[in-house]
């Protein structure tokens, strides 16, 4: 790779846009409206619990082991009671399975599914979602440091995690929590954040694999983990940094409905953003050059047509310029022309050099450049598009 | 931080940041609010901020960030080189002044930034932050990896891969 690239992509790329002075003042503005919000804010103190401190047997190296608030308790202190009973029931699982990263322990706790099993209702678009899962996680810092236990503190918005069940066959970018009708509720108490998440049933998907993640972010964190469009398999990305915990949820195949599950995925996986955008584009470039290895100066017409609009010709003494066209889509198309490399021959005809542009789209994204030497030593350019 | 700290904070990486917001997003509205809400989150964690690491790159990981959720809950898919209604102006600024400014040569050089500007918007989304932040903000490849959090060789990989697209599609604009 060449350092004049490496220079024209910098020298092309380089920062030359400056904010509006306005938009500046608007986020001082914002910045001091936020300061006044916060002193209004209040905190009512929840329960406390007791926190203890042990040794690890044979470790030799003091850890903090957190006794734990219940998945019933977690759901009291929700103030949902119905719910509180259903994870002391007996179709509620207790997990308590614990995952350490550099910073933060974060435990699964337990899950409970089922129908009206909590008095809180969660509505989507005016319809009742009845028939839920209830996943309770909790996080704790691995050095002891304290959490802050008041919203208003500004620690407090450093913490994002983002809690999601996924299920082995789904891409997990297009299938998580946030597809699945997802909310959840938290609040930390002796310095452990305890999220109370809900989603649709996951008792459907049973008789696969259902893992449940933990990461850092706001949203599902593809970097975190890797998805194995194979096998279906996700697993978490060693090398990552962050927080990537996955756990397998222990359910009943015997739950298991594939046919409703099918039916359920089936609007979340249709079109489904952005999954593998890499992926998306390697295929599309690879069909678009199956493509152009098929098209030649002699047979393009077959192939594509051209767009009569952008047609423009340069006079017999134009060289070293640039033939500009916009699409109707507003899409730039350009190319530089230089007669010596284009017609090394001087021979009148279309330059054996047909350059061609696309996104991920392929084939049906494809735009081609055509450059001809005309008789009078006039040059024409055109765009043609696949036919 | 102070009032006036803040202002010069703002006036100190408000560039530098803007024209990220805007390659990343293709439209100055959607840049000036990724902008407004990364200074405003960064802002609030006033002792990052304050720290001796590096503001800029933080500020850069919260753009990308908020820009990764947007996008996602949004579902964008804007192109640059699509974008007339609010991004003509972006696509044809001018590049660094260089030693020919000749009207014919400030003239190919914007129009080699449109190319450059349009086929790094083409790349997928991990190779286009990439490129940006190595490019555009000249942060080291190691920082690049601390800013997404990912190890220093698939930041290498990405910039590879990326230029090798980048290459290919340049290839007849940039007459090498």
């Amino acid at each position: 790779m060449s350092d004049r690239f490496d220079q024209i992509l910098k020298q092309a790329l380089a920062p030359d846009q400056t904010p509006d002075l306005r938009l500046n003042q608007k986020i001082l503005n914002q910045v001091k409206e936020r300061e006044e919000m916060k002193k209004r804010r209040k905190w009512v103190p929840g329960i406390v619990f007791s926190f203890v401190l042990v040794l690890a047997a044979g470790s030799g190296v003091a850890y903090a082991a957190y006794r734990l608030l219940t998945p019933e308790q977690t759901a009291e202190r929700t103030g949902d009671e119905k719910l509180a009973q259903a994870f002391s029931g007996e179709d509620a699982v207790d997990i308590n399975e614990t995952q350490r990263f550099s910073e933060y322990d974060v435990t699964l706790m337990g899950i409970a599914s089922g129908k009206d099993i909590s008095q809180h209702l969660t509505e989507k678009n005016g319809e009742i979602l009845n028939d839920r899962t209830y996943i309770v996680t909790a996080v704790a810092r691995t050095d002891g440091a304290s959490m802050p236990e008041n919203v208003a503190d500004e620690a407090y918005g450093d913490m994002r995690f983002f809690v999601s069940p996924l299920i082995q066959g789904c891409n997990p970018a297009q299938v998580n929590v946030i597809t699945m009708d997802g909310v959840y509720t938290e609040f930390i108490q002796d310095d452990v954040l305890y999220r109370l998440t809900e989603c649709s049933n996951i008792e459907m998907f049973a008789d696969r694999t259902v893992y449940l993640c933990v990461s850092d972010e706001t949203y599902y964190n593809e970097d975190a983990y890797n998805y194995d469009e194979a096998t279906g398999e996700i697993s978490r990305a060693e090398d990552y940094k962050g927080v990537n915990a996955l756990f397998e949820l222990p359910l009943d195949p015997a739950l298991a409905d594939p046919e409703a599950a099918e039916e359920y995925l089936a609007p979340l996986t249709g079109e489904g953003e952005d999954a593998s955008e890499e992926d998306t584009y390697l295929l599309g470039s690879k069909e678009a050059d199956e493509f152009m290895e098929r098209v030649t100066p002699e047979n393009i017409d077959q192939y594509a047509e051209r767009i009569e609009d952008s047609v423009q010709t340069f006079g017999a003494d134009e060289d070293n310029l640039m033939y500009k066209y916009t699409m109707e889509d507003g899409e730039h198309i350009a190319r530089y022309i230089e007669r010596a490399r284009e017609f090394p021959d001087g021979k009148p005809g279309m330059s054996e050099r047909i350059a061609y542009f696309h996104d991920e789209g392929g084939v049906e994204s494809l735009k081609m450049t055509t450059l001809t030497l005309n008789t009078d030593g006039t040059v024409t350019a055109a765009v043609y598009i696949p036919k | 931080m102070t009032d006036i700290e803040l202002e010069q904070f703002i006036t100190e990486y408000g560039g530098d940041i803007y024209s990220f917001c805007c390659c990343l997003t293709g439209s100055r509205q959607e840049a000036d609010d990724l902008y407004q809400e990364t200074f405003l989150r960064a802002i609030e964690k006033k002792q990052i901020l304050d720290a001796e690491g590096n503001p800029k790159s933080y500020l850069l990981s919260v753009a990308i960030r908020l820009w990764k959720n947007q996008r996602r809950k949004r579902a964008w898919r804007k192109r640059i080189a699509g974008m007339d209604e609010t991004g003509n102006e972006m696509a044809g600024t001018d590049l660094q002044a260089g030693s020919e400014s000749s009207p014919e040569h400030q003239a190919v050089r914007k129009e080699m930034q449109t190319a450059v500007r349009n086929a790094v918007d083409r790349l997928p989304d991990k190779m286009k932050v990439t490129v940006l932040l190595y490019y555009m903000e000249e942060r080291s490849v190691e920082q690049i990896a601390d800013i997404l959090r990912i190890p220093c060789g698939t930041v290498k990989s990405r910039l590879h891969q990326a230029r090798k697209i980048l290459e290919k599609e340049l290839e007849y604009v940039l007459n090498e």
